[in-house]
């Protein structure tokens, strides 16, 4: 039998890497096992200091070091955009993508009531869920400087602040639509045209996304029902379409080409592949609901001088603008105009651009009706979950 | 031997030391065989009975205001809702094993009992799959095989003319899941198959040819029979596997209509609104079909272990002549499987990796190696290497302890406790690693192992003892137990036993089954899925998050990074103490 003195290594100098490397793996690994703590929240302040205050917290969030951001967008493109603050202010961003606005919501509230602080700041892409999150004191409490520049019926007041908005345009792969169907999508009005959806000609072409995957995504069907009826969805099951797991998965798939066509798609996750040069186009009803991803700094956040700073940062008209321009989206501020690549192209210029649909957070019936809609649609679509 | 011979022919005993064996029971077994029902019970069983616990609850993990229902069962058990998905996922994870386990031993046979040309080469190349993430595998096969835009029905529709929605091959259907997934399974029933053939006396083929048989008839005469159990093993272990997949058919089966059973666990804690107990509730559905699957299993394991034939002569058995035909249909086979499991694969994520946006034509995109520059320097991949690193090191290490701990007190240890100890080291593998990670959110939310790398390598550390256990445990039968005895004679206490003569014998193995825990554990998605946190993000999860944002190109990127390590690890392993892979299957 060939031992461990049969290797090519001599053996005191393999048991001293051997030790070495124990060393260090252990050390390694109780760090990697180590929790920090939190903060008082009471003694916090809830808007920007000034003078000696400002440079107190500056040094206290330094000292902090890092942040945890739960997030649900691209993690690149948010690791792209917080680089500057992490510069700035020698604070390291940690972003946890959670893997969707649903499961964003889930694990902090489940480790809020278990008391597992984790999160500093979440990014959270569902302003139903901000507003249970506020309730729940979940949101730890923050006036930004700029705070009053954002949609005032958007913001939580020192809780919520919508750095972006979304909103799902039907969505198609320019390349692999032909110039007729192309044309057919749009009706007279240059709107989209939804009932061309239910033609056979989509079948194996067509997706649609789940409205359980995100309260917008409920939120459009629900519009789309309303205005067309249960008959258009009925029609588009007919057609058997793909239902992928995420919108960014949709998005991707589209840029491919494997789906011809989607429904509708969120303009975050198709214009990321829109900005890099793929085939995608889309076009908007006369309405659109848009969600916003609301920033909002954790209650008992581990770092919370940092998180504070952060939202601080946040919040700023130019962060704002560049988080807009990486994501491809709609600033959360009216006082901003974002050039992204998508608003620079062709065929987005002669769009008609849709009325924003954003009360439907706090539309009791949407909130009531939830359980019924979505049984209905996974029947129709025959979805299970 | 008897205890009185022992004892007639032992030297004297130095005074204050105990004979090995002269007092045997209860307190010879109690300190080997209670504290491991203890570690099994809180390791297996703890996860388990909380499975259940939150299936029986109204909120989700860690709400105090949670309340006892039994909403989530009756949706579950009592309502048709699901029986397709069930039959469904039934059906998906038998053809899997079937295809699998088929494919399995005839290259099994093929390495093992023919004159088949490179057949040490061609055992390395058939094990390699494993190296390879089912997860990546499948990102690889969408761009491959996808019907509308896969890069091989591109090809086909450009060589024959063909309209646009023609197709050669459509991987995104439950028989391309079951294709995906056949191709990293595989190399499981190899490697049962071959250590069976392996642990066979030839002389029963020689028998059998002498009396005229051809090489066929001893094939399914006398050869089959032999390795029956083995195959059954196989089936059954691929049967429990294919169960609890839910990464492919997650990027596959996009086209709505089935899912199958641990896709729909997942979408559970996913999708909007959360249904944690839900999960749960499917999560007992999923034990109760696994360990029917594991009843069978432990049944074919023990009618295995009685068709070993150890003998005290050495033979070499002689090889079934194949013929020149023969000869390049079975490695023609067997090169075309590792080109589809493993070449193909990341070919295309080589590919994807220098795409800016995802694209199956070459022509439409400009390439570029920014992502890799970007992806390469971002602190989330170091700090997914530096906790898949860790995770990777200790989990394997951990594991093949307490495997051999549990393989010894089976098979050498005395008193009572060894068949539970058997039982409970056994039952994660009835466990999809998702379950055992929906188990551990519930039991450890409110403990400060929460969201810790720990908590990581607790739960693979269980879901990965039955694979430690078990080879040990083939190890150590292999040992006669004469050379433990002379030990004890020579007055050696039972642990010096242990450290200088059993350990030393089981060593190859031993390290072989490291290195395969360590694959594992740096490829797992299921459990890690579940239970990663700001602090311990694996490169499987980044990955896996970075194909669920839909950046496809960084996906790739990691995965070739995890693959990269996986191989450096292995290099080194060769390198400082010769351990090889297929030693596992030895």
């Amino acid at each position: 039998m060939t031992g461990i003195r049969g290797g090519l290594i001599g053996g005191g100098t393999r048991r001293t890497l051997l030790r070495i490397g124990g060393a260090l793996g252990a050390g390694a690994f109780v760090t990697a096992c180590t929790k920090s703590g939190g903060s008082s929240e009471a003694s916090l302040p809830v808007s920007l200091p000034t003078g000696s205050a400002l440079e107190d917290m500056m040094a206290a969030a330094r000292k902090e070091g890092t942040i945890v951001v739960y997030i649900s967008v691209n993690e690149q493109m948010f690791e792209d955009w917080v680089k500057p603050f992490s510069e700035k202010f020698g604070v390291k961003v940690h972003p946890v993508n959670t893997g969707g606005a649903a499961a964003t919501f889930t694990r902090w509230a489940q480790e809020w009531n278990a008391k597992q602080y984790q999160a500093d700041a979440v990014l959270l892409a569902d302003p139903s869920a901000a507003v249970r999150v506020d309730k729940a004191g979940m949101a730890g409490e923050w006036i930004p400087g700029e705070g009053d520049k954002f949609d005032p019926g958007l913001v939580i007041k020192g809780k919520a602040y919508p750095l972006i908005l979304n909103a799902c345009p039907m969505t198609w792969n320019s390349a692999k639509v032909t110039a007729e169907e192309a044309a057919n999508l749009f009706t007279k009005d240059g709107l989209a045209n939804y009932a061309y959806l239910t033609d056979p000609r989509w079948q194996g072409r067509l997706a649609v996304l789940a409205p359980h995957g995100v309260p917008i995504f409920q939120a459009e069907w629900v519009r789309l029902v309303k205005k067309y009826g249960w008959g258009l969805l009925e029609g588009m099951a007919r057609n058997k379409p793909a239902i992928p797991s995420s919108s960014v998965a949709a998005s991707d798939q589209i840029a491919r080409g494997e789906i011809n066509i989607l429904a509708f798609d969120p303009t975050t996750a198709s214009a990321l592949s829109i900005g890099r040069g793929a085939p995608v186009e889309y076009a908007w009803d006369d309405e659109a609901a848009v969600t916003a991803f609301d920033m909002i700094v954790a209650n008992k956040a581990p770092h919370s001088n940092a998180a504070r700073l952060f939202q601080e940062w946040c919040t700023t008209a130019a962060n704002v603008k560049n988080l807009c321009e990486l994501l491809e989206a709609i600033p959360g501020r009216d006082d901003i105009k974002p050039a992204t690549k998508t608003s620079k192209l062709a065929w987005y210029q002669k769009l008609k651009q849709p009325k924003l649909i954003s009360d439907w957070t706090t539309d009791p019936a949407f909130a009531s009706g939830t359980q019924d809609f979505l049984d209905r649609w996974a029947k129709t679509f025959n979805y299970k979950r | 031997m008897t205890l009185a011979t022992l004892d007639t022919a032992a030297p004297p005993v130095p005074a204050g030391r105990r004979r090995p064996g002269a007092r045997r029971f209860p307190l010879a077994a109690l300190w080997l065989n209670a504290p491991l029902i203890i570690i099994l019970l809180l390791l297996v069983v703890m996860p388990l009975v909380f499975v259940i616990y939150g299936a029986l609850q109204s909120s989700m993990p860690g709400d105090p205001a949670s309340s006892f229902t039994l909403q989530s069962l009756q949706k579950v058990y009592a309502s048709s809702w699901y029986v397709s998905t069930y039959l469904g996922t039934a059906a998906l994870a038998a053809g899997i094993a079937v295809s699998s386990t088929l494919l399995g031993s005839i290259f099994a046979w093929l390495v093992g009992r023919t004159n088949v040309p490179g057949g040490g080469a061609m055992e390395v190349l058939l094990i390699a799959p494993l190296f390879v993430s089912p997860f990546l595998g499948a990102i690889a096969w969408v761009v491959l095989a996808g019907p509308n835009a896969g890069m091989i029905n591109d090809l086909y529709r450009a060589i024959t003319g063909g309209g646009p929605r023609d197709y050669l091959i459509n991987i995104m259907t439950p028989v391309g899941v079951g294709f995906v997934v056949l191709l990293y399974y595989t190399p499981y029933a190899f490697v049962f198959v071959l250590s069976a053939l392996r642990n066979m006396d030839p002389s029963l083929e020689e028998a059998s040819y002498l009396n005229g048989a051809n090489k066929l008839q001893t094939a399914l005469r006398v050869t089959f029979p032999v390795i029956r159990p083995a195959v059954g093993a196989a089936f059954f272990f691929i049967v429990v596997l294919g169960c609890g997949i839910f990464t492919v058919p997650t990027v596959l089966l996009t086209s709505g209509g089935f899912a199958p059973l641990a896709e729909l666990i997942q979408r559970s804690f996913n999708n909007y609104p959360p249904q944690p107990a839900l999960g749960a509730a499917l999560g007992t559905v999923m034990l109760i079909v696994t360990s029917i699957g594991i009843m069978f299993y432990r049944r074919s394991i023990a009618q295995a272990a009685k068709f070993v034939t150890l003998t005290g002569k050495g033979f070499r058995p002689r090889p079934v002549r194949l013929g020149a035909a023969a000869k390049v249909i079975s490695v023609a086979a067997m090169v075309i499987f590792v080109m589809l499991g493993v070449v193909l694969p990341y070919a295309t994520l080589l590919f994807i990796s220098v795409a800016p946006y995802s694209s199956s034509g070459a022509d439409a995109i400009r390439f570029s190696f920014g992502t890799w520059w970007t992806v390469l320097t971002s602190a989330s991949l170091h700090s997914a290497l530096k906790n898949s690193l860790l995770v990777g090191i200790i989990v394997p290490s951990i594991t093949v302890v307490l495997g051999l701990a549990v393989s010894y007190a089976v098979n050498r240890g005395r008193g009572p406790g060894r068949a539970l100890i058997d039982y409970l080291s056994t039952i994660p593998v009835a466990v999809p690693g998702l379950i055992i990670g929906v188990g551990m959110v519930w039991a450890y939310i409110t403990t400060p192992l929460y969201a810790t790398l720990a908590l990581l390598v607790i739960a693979f550390v269980c879901e990965y003892l039955p694979y430690a256990s078990r080879m040990s445990g083939n190890a150590m039968l292999q040992i006669d137990k004469s050379l433990e005895e002379a030990s004890w004679i020579n007055g050696a206490g039972k642990l010096q036993t242990v450290w200088k003569v059993t350990v030393p014998l089981v060593r190859q193995t031993v390290l072989a089954t490291w290195l395969m825990l360590f694959i594992f554990a740096t490829r797992e998605i299921s459990a890690a899925v579940v239970l990663y946190s700001p602090n311990s993000t694996l490169l499987s999860v980044l990955s896996w998050n970075y194909e669920s944002d839909g950046s496809m190109s960084q996906a790739a990127i990691v995965g070739l990074v995890q693959t990269a390590l996986m191989l450096v690890v292995a290099a080194l392993s060769r390198l400082i103490f010769r351990v090889r892979l297929g030693r596992v299957a030895a």
